[in-house]
């Protein structure tokens, strides 16, 4: 450990040019990233379970938000378990997305277009598919299991 | 994955949670989740790799309201996609 020196960024160039390309001139509305995370005193000797993590996925949404001036970030431990998540909401979309645990790789790419699609409200569905789903009679909750790669 | 998130996105009735197999392995135990993308609706009703056409849009349908069928669902072999190691069913 380096005594001194902030935590290492998150984003590597290259993933700075992902970014940009994405959604530099691309977005239409703010886009608000809520990360639920446990948070730990930086006073304390051992850290709380899942804290490394926590601190990544505020870390990689910062980053975000400092590319893009329409990305905004609330941090909340309210909620928070072991696993933290970046939650995508915008009000040019009805609904949101939630990331469970921090998106790496190919989960990443996967977040940077979810807040694009949240940002224009094109979500890419085919015609009739928002009517029908806008008409559940009941909220159902859905999870998506992947990998980063 | 990218159908469903737009599904959620769409609208208030559907919460999609894209969960990390790696960091939510407690997940994948509860639900056996074997291969990736799996879809679990409402911790009962699970889809493996979805195919994005009409069969995803009926799950969730049936899974809103029990008295419509279950869709005879279409799904892509998971050969092209990732296992998962360490969970129940990957034989591993």
């Amino acid at each position: 450990m380096e005594l001194g020196r902030g935590p290492a960024s998150f984003f590597d160039d290259v993933d700075r040019s992902y970014v940009v390309a994405q959604l530099e001139g691309r977005m239409d509305a703010p886009v608000e990233l809520t990360v639920t995370a446990r948070r730990s005193s930086p006073l304390a000797i051992t850290p709380a379970a899942g804290a490394e993590e926590a601190a990544r996925a505020e870390r990689l949404a910062r980053e975000l938000a400092a590319l893009e001036p329409r990305i905004g970030v609330t941090v909340t431990g309210e909620g928070a378990g072991d696993v933290p998540a970046l939650t995508v909401a915008s009000r040019a979309s009805a609904g949101s997305v939630r990331f469970v645990g921090v998106p790496r790789v190919n989960l990443f790419r996967v977040l940077v277009g979810a807040v694009r699609r949240a940002s224009t409200g094109e979500h890419g569905l085919p015609a009739g598919w928002p009517e029908a789903l806008a008409a559940l009679p009941k909220p159902v909750h859905a999870q998506v299991f992947a990998t980063p790669t | 994955m990218v159908t469903t998130i737009g599904m959620g996105l769409a609208t208030d009735r559907l919460q999609v949670d894209v969960v990390d197999g790696f960091a939510g392995m407690d997940l994948v135990r509860a639900f056996g989740v074997s291969g990736v993308p799996t879809v679990v609706l409402d911790d009962r009703l699970s889809l493996e790799n979805p195919s994005p056409d009409g069969s995803l849009l009926d799950f969730v349908l049936h899974a809103a309201d029990g008295s419509r069928p279950a869709p005879a669902v279409a799904t892509v072999p998971f050969m092209g996609c990732g296992r998962l190691s360490g969970s129940p069913r990957s034989g591993r």
